[in-house]
């Protein structure tokens, strides 16, 4: 087996019969905790999934939906590696649609309605059958740490007396993924208690044990909106939302999804607003009580009444949260004001005017370990074998945590290997540019991906991200042969097409955007408007082997993963991009040459003398793994970065 | 790796050579510390006790020697011309003392600066930016008033400013349409797309009156050039020495004098006129005069006006004859009849009433020679070039960046305007037009000097002298 022959020099468990031994021990089982066990596990890891609840595992704590603007191009990008987020939000989807179909293909980002109730009950299916891993439902006091490298993972369990017992795990590696649970406290209102999530228990003592072997910690704070019974809705003042006419899934394995629910939009007013700021002093966002800093991209609804206040309304989406439930989430109004006033503020929104709440909203606050203390590959600089993913790296989101948690979970199996860790680049992804972004940014408020965050987006599309990543995925060995063999066929495919494509005369037909327009075929599809559907390909030279490819190319959008649609979209897009596409080719090859200038580790910034102060400590404290990293931290100038450059050469 | 902030520079700061006064500026670091082994103050204070800006009196010494009595002046950092601690030292206006004092300085442990290093240390400082730099560099070559003008008022920054505002605006409109392409949820619309057209046509316009600027800036700079052709002996020099105002050409009755060509600028009612004086046009023998000739008639295919030389006097048919054959070649290199001007010189020997239809000239008649002068500012339409004053002094360096930004410009307006006349606003690609506007960014840093890479810095600050 694949495991057997790894590395001599750590401790490896993958046969061992001893009990409570494992290679990789992950903590938490949301998102990022279900990508990473079942990474390592598949990769052939003997892996334990510590939960403090296994019946809470893939709970969508927040919103019912996944994706989203970058986020759902993060989805794809798991998929394509091999890792299982995509393939659980299809399942387990209610409704799907592309956002931002308006704004260019870089911009066509998946995002879908889920089931609140199935999507955990999918994940705890996926986790319970997968090979080489163990469900233990516990809660974690402590990681003991041996000559600066994890050892043990000290768990307290509850025995069915009711009373607990300390279990102890030995391992190799221990991927932490917490989420909002170490010293989670929930607010609503005046009122607060200790909780990493609504009628769940936090755990207290974990990041107290790492802070005293030197781990930083900050304290964050995240919102929900209040769930409204659906029953007391009156839908008929509202918009109803169908979804997409032609849903399309995340997983490039997925063949079809449908969608089973409608939501519906409605807006804010005057009356919300007033009511809102009345109670602004209510508010521990505003009265100073909440000491975590909170997401300036997905604000509280007291936030945005604040800070914009010349908008007279702000778009509430209202989401059902599953196919059988009753339970609405009131998109856009995320709030921890006291539960009198929500319900008062709520009732002022066209359709709600009867709303009874089920759950209020409230905020959460918890404990984050500030993420430059973690290397490329997501494991500490100061505890070898401590990987960190999700929450507590201070991202926000179930997208960012899932790709944060499948990269973690890789590396550390890697890293029991001894073999160079995955590292993608913020060329190869937005999974890239998200981990980059956490070893460069002091995140004092969660991060979240946003397509503006990727300089190469016009590259980073949900409709090459298995092509794109093919290596790497076959690099990781996630990604099946019969998997691979697709990409490569598919690869092939567009490759031909385009090149008859510019070797081809067309025309465009009588009803497109240019009719009769003339040209090489390719120069056709580059004309905005145009797509292969408008093109007559005069037809004369089209050689046998292609006839079937091509002639049939322009056709019906049925089947979204289909190879004739995959490579009909590629070639437009390409088409259309191509220019761009171009030029950011040269500025990656520059990104990449800067890259490459490697730091070497232990460099001792206080002795360069001629670094400015600030420069100095930025560069001790992110500790830069290139040139190019160096330069995206901010601080550091750009005489710093020449005397790196002649202190390296 | 040379770290130049660190250093502490020394350099005169006066031109060189003798005069009333000499100023020696230490700047950097050290720059205290060393005038303190330098100088001695009067009642033994300290170099650091002394108050920032006032002048008080001193002996410079080296090696216990008094080698001069003179002023001296601090200006602390980061208050001063480099934003480093300035020592200056006004010296005897003698170039002995100030090569002791400045040994001595480099002595002590500073170093003798790159051209333009002051000044690239204020640049440094972000006291100014490199539009004032340049702006400053075009003032000191500037030949012609107006461009003196403009260079003066751009050193007082407002181009740069008003470039940093445009850059601030194309930044707000990047946020703007990032906040529409990430919040797609929320169903803003950020960017008004009429606002967002006329905006890039604003930057457009900015640009392209940049540009204009730096053509009528090539142009005013330009020194229009008169020459002076014809037969040997035709009373070329004479005339050439008349109009520059003094013997600069030998002048010889004898027949190919001038050999070569000889050239001098002349101020024609303020504005510079290049005047050649040029071998005569015949078939010489000698080897060396017919070089001259050769030349001539190069300098005849880009002179701005040619006057063609003929003598009143002695014009016998054989000279007219050859005249002739030699105007038929001047005609043929100079194309434009509007760019001779026809001259009888050696008026004063002949009579009058002789002559009519070109211009008559005699240097011993002062007002043949300025009613020519009048004729030569009239076809060169001096008058009409003193009007087209440049809106900016415009560098080369920022040319360059400007015909990029333009690039740019015309790439995002494409991007708005896919089809000229079925404009969409509606669809056009929000990530391409933020992808270029982004393009324009560094354009502008650059051509502000906010991130330039030090290759173009050192071209920029080099064409500046060692003390300045």
């Amino acid at each position: 087996m694949y495991m057997s022959s790894i590395g001599t020099n750590r401790e490896l468990y993958v046969m061992s019969e001893k009990d409570n031994t494992y290679d990789v021990v992950v903590v938490g089982g949301g998102h990022a905790g279900i990508e990473a066990s079942s990474a390592a596990a598949r990769l052939g890891a003997k892996t334990a999934l510590v939960t403090m609840e296994a019946a809470q595992i893939g709970r969508l704590s927040c919103n019912p939906a996944m994706g989203g603007m970058g986020k759902g191009q993060t989805v794809c990008e798991i998929d394509a590696l091999g890792g299982e987020t995509a393939g659980l939000a299809d399942s387990t989807g209610i409704q799907f649609k592309t956002l931002g179909k308006r704004k260019g293909p870089a911009m066509w980002s998946p995002r879908s309605q889920n089931d609140k109730d199935l999507y955990p009950a999918e994940a705890q299916d996926l986790v319970r059958n997968t090979e080489n891993l163990t469900l233990i439902e516990a809660r974690v006091e402590e990681i003991s740490i041996y000559k600066g490298q994890v050892e043990r993972v000290v768990c307290a369990e509850t025995q069915e007396d009711g009373t607990e017992r300390d279990v102890t795990l030995r391992c190799g590696t221990v991927v932490l993924c917490a989420g909002t649970f170490l010293c989670g406290k929930l607010h609503v209102g005046e009122s607060s208690r200790a909780g990493g999530r609504w009628e769940e228990g936090a755990a207290q003592n974990l990041s107290g044990s790492l802070a005293s072997v030197g781990f930083e910690t900050g304290r964050l704070k995240t919102g929900t909106p209040p769930r409204v019974a659906a029953e007391s809705i009156d839908f008929s003042s509202t918009v109803e939302d169908h979804g997409d006419p032609d849903p399309r899934p995340f997983s490039y394995g997925s063949t079809r999804v449908e969608n089973r629910i409608s939501c519906y939009s409605t807006e804010t007013n005057d009356s919300t607003h007033a009511i809102i700021s009345s109670g602004l002093d209510r508010s521990p966002m505003f009265s100073g009580r909440i000491l975590g800093q909170g997401p300036r991209y997905c604000p509280s609804v007291e936030d945005k009444v604040w800070r914009f206040a010349e908008k007279e309304s702000h778009t509430i989406m209202l989401e059902p949260e599953g196919i059988d439930s009753d339970s609405i989430y009131v998109n856009g109004f995320s709030t921890s004001l006291p539960e009198d006033l929500q319900r008062e503020a709520i009732r002022t929104i066209p359709g709600l005017e009867n709303a009874r709440l089920l759950k209020p909203g409230y905020a959460v606050e918890y404990d984050y370990f500030p993420p430059h203390q973690l290397d490329a590959a997501l494991m500490s600089r100061k505890v070898n074998g401590l990987f960190m993913a999700g929450q507590i790296n201070g991202t926000s989101g179930y997208e960012e945590a899932a790709a944060q948690g499948f990269m973690a979970g890789v590396n550390a199996v890697r890293y029991l290997a001894e073999q160079e860790p995955i590292i993608l680049d913020r060329a190869d992804g937005y999974i890239g540019v998200l981990i980059d972004d956490l070893s460069t940014l002091s995140t004092t408020e969660p991060y979240r991906l946003f397509t503006s965050r990727a300089e190469y987006r016009l590259s980073l599309r949900r409709d090459n991200a298995d092509i794109r990543l093919a290596e790497l995925a076959r690099k990781i060995g996630l990604v099946d042969e019969s998997e691979q063999e697709r990409r490569r066929k598919m690869s092939d495919g567009i490759t031909r097409c385009r090149e008859f494509l510019q070797s081809t005369r067309g025309r465009v037909r009588e009803d497109g955007y240019d009719s009769g327009a003339r040209d090489i075929a390719w120069r056709l599809l580059k004309r905005p408007h145009t797509t292969l559907s408008d093109i007559v390909l005069e037809p004369d030279g089209i050689p046998e082997e292609l006839q079937g490819k091509i002639a049939t190319l322009p056709g019906g959008r049925t089947d979204y993963n289909g190879y004739l649609y995959r490579v009909r979209e590629q070639l437009e897009i390409e088409a259309r991009y191509e220019g761009y596409v171009a030029r950011h080719h040269g500025e990656i090859e520059r990104f990449r040459r800067e890259e490459s200038r490697l730091l070497p580790d232990g460099i001792d910034y206080s002795t360069i003398s001629s670094i400015s102060s600030e420069g100095r400590e930025k560069l001790s404290k992110y500790r830069p793994r290139s040139l190019g990293h160096a330069s995206r931290i901010s601080g550091v100038s750009k005489s710093d970065l020449m005397v790196l450059m002649m202190y390296v050469r | 790796m040379t770290t130049p902030e660190m250093n502490t520079i020394v350099a005169e700061a006066t031109p060189p050579g003798r005069g009333g006064v000499s100023i020696v500026r230490l700047s950097g670091p050290e720059a205290i510390s060393i005038a303190q082994r330098l100088v001695r103050l009067p009642g033994s204070r300290t170099v650091q006790e002394i108050e920032s800006g006032l002048l008080v009196q001193v002996e410079v010494v080296s090696d216990e020697q008094v080698v001069d009595a003179g002023m001296m002046v601090l200006f602390r950092g980061p208050h001063s011309f480099t934003g480093e601690d300035v020592v200056e030292l006004h010296l005897h206006g003698n170039p002995v003392i100030v090569r002791e004092v400045i040994d001595c300085a480099v002595t002590l442990g500073s170093v003798l600066p790159a051209p333009g290093e002051f000044l690239r240390r204020r640049f440094r400082a972000g006291k100014i930016d490199l539009l004032q730099v340049e702006a400053l560099s075009a003032l000191l070559v500037a030949e012609e008033k107006e461009v003196l003008a403009v260079a003066t008022r751009q050193l007082d920054g407002n181009l740069g400013q008003r470039l940093r505002d445009l850059r601030d605006r194309v930044i707000q409109s990047i946020a703007r349409l990032e906040l529409e392409l990430d919040f797609a949820e929320e169903s803003y619309e950020f960017v008004d797309r009429g606002d967002l057209a006329e905006f890039i046509g604003e930057i457009s316009g900015v640009v392209r009156g940049l540009q204009r600027a730096h053509r009528t800036l090539s142009e005013v700079n330009r020194v229009p050039t008169v020459l002076l052709v014809g037969r040997p002996n035709a009373g070329k020099s004479t005339l050439f020495n008349a109009i520059v105002g003094y013997d600069r050409s030998i002048t010889h009755d004898q027949a190919g004098t001038t050999r070569d060509y000889i050239s001098e600028v002349v101020r024609l009612s303020g504005r510079s006129v290049r005047f050649v004086d040029t071998a005569g046009l015949r078939d010489a023998d000698e080897d060396i005069e017919w070089e001259g000739i050769r030349r001539a008639l190069e300098l005849l295919e880009s002179g701005d006006l040619v006057m063609w030389l003929s003598e009143e006097s002695g014009n016998s048919k054989d000279h007219a004859e050859q005249d002739a054959d030699v105007l038929a070649k001047v005609r043929a290199r100079v194309y434009s009849p509007d760019r001779i001007l026809f001259v009888r010189t050696k008026s004063d020997l002949i009579r009058s009433g002789e002559g009519s239809g070109t211009l008559a000239v005699s240097v011993l008649k002062p007002q043949s020679l300025s009613s020519m002068l009048a004729e030569i500012e009239r076809r060169l339409s001096i008058g009409a070039r003193s009007n087209r004053e440049p809106s900016a002094v415009v560098s080369e360096r920022q040319v360059a960046l400007l015909d990029r930004a333009n690039e740019v410009v015309d790439a995002a307006l494409t991007v708005i305007r896919p089809d000229s006349d079925e404009s969409n606003a509606e669809s056009f690609d929000v990530v391409l037009l933020s992808d270029e506007l982004r393009r324009l960014l560094p354009i502008f840093d650059e051509l502000i000097g906010d991130s330039t890479n030090e290759e173009v810095l050192d071209a920029v600050f080099s064409q500046f002298c060692i003390g300045k």
